[in-house]
């Protein structure tokens, strides 16, 4: 199970759900500190590697009480056992996981991964800000972007509820 | 109302996908009055806005018809929904990696569901007075233009 960390008190609700999936301890560390000073009201699991960001998905769809609040996955790259880009692969290819927003934040500044992320579907390529100032900043333009202005996809127990819309187009008549 | 200056150095190319002229011609404003160095382009309904990508119809010209640095997807429209629109974009491999913003009226939990399950980047309830949509501009600005790294040859 994953390490779960909640920054809100006992009266606010979480907002979003945080997977952060990095196999650096620091650097994990850190984004839990500006998570807070962002004051994103969120709870936060991290994982270390993709595999266990594949089970740990799998676990809350299959679970729909166990998180309180819409996940939005922040990916990075170079992690072991699976990385972050065959991980968004198979997330993408999972009729369940396919709709979780996934932000991908590294510090790869290859224009191969830029593409690749964005062809497999990741919402947005992030390079990883070196100095702690520059990330605060990144998550404050991303709480206003994904908690103050986007409405997250809905209790996730729905989405796997409704009919393949793909399917359902293709019946459309013409 | 503080604006912020943009660190973008080449105007971009903003596309939005809205049957109705007076929300084209808000939004319009809203990017004018946003400060972020832009090219606006306007298309009616899913039909246009393929044509428009894909450079067919009336819109044959390259220049006219720039590949857009980011997609404004209204979700009713006639002839071809914005849903319809967003499935073929994203079975397309060379249109695929636009980022696509759903900016609509509706909140339905199905229309939000199949939005994110059809690989749009955000869905966005479209505000309804300019103090409000100027405000959702900017943000949008900042996160995009800002922050992200947009797939690489989007000036193509």
């Amino acid at each position: 199970m994953p390490e779960k960390n909640s920054i809100f008190s006992d009266q606010q609700k979480p907002s979003v759900t945080i997977v952060l999936a990095d196999d650096d301890a620091d650097d994990c560390a850190m984004m839990l500190d500006l998570f807070r000073e962002a004051k994103i009201i969120n709870t936060v699991y991290t994982v270390e590697d993709g595999q266990a960001l594949l089970d740990f998905l799998q676990q809350i769809q299959s679970d729909a009480g166990e998180i309180e609040s819409p996940p939005i996955v922040f990916l990075d790259l170079n992690m072991p056992r699976l990385s972050g880009l065959e991980a968004l692969k198979r997330m993408k290819q999972d009729v369940a996981l396919k709709a979780i927003p996934v932000i991908v934040l590294t510090t790869s500044f290859a224009d191969q991964d830029i593409l690749d992320s964005y062809h497999l579907e990741a919402d947005a390529y992030i390079k990883k800000p070196a100095n702690r100032e520059a990330l605060f900043s990144a998550f404050s333009a991303v709480k206003k972007l994904w908690v103050d202005l986007s409405i997250p996809v809905p209790n996730t127990s729905v989405t796997t509820a409704l009919p393949d819309v793909a399917s359902e187009l293709a019946q459309t008549p013409q | 109302m503080a604006f912020k200056k943009f660190s973008v150095k080449q105007p971009v190319n903003i596309l939005l996908a809205d049957d109705d002229p007076d929300d084209q011609s808000i939004t319009l404003e809203a990017f004018r009055e946003s400060e972020l160095p832009n090219h606006f382009y306007a298309v009616e309904n899913g039909q246009e806005l393929l044509d428009f990508l894909r450079h067919k119809g009336c819109y044959k010209n390259v220049k006219k018809s720039p590949r857009p640095s980011l997609l404004l997807l209204d979700i009713n429209m006639p002839k071809m929904t914005g849903l319809e629109a967003l499935q073929e974009i994203k079975q397309d491999d060379q249109l695929r990696t636009i980022p696509i913003i759903i900016l609509t009226t509706s909140i339905a939990d199905e229309d939000i569901i199949r939005s994110y399950n059809l690989g749009v980047n955000s869905y966005i309830k479209k505000p309804v007075n300019f103090e409000d949509l100027l405000e959702a501009v900017i943000k949008i600005n900042t996160y995009w233009f800002d922050l992200v790294s947009l797939p690489p040859g989007a000036e193509n």
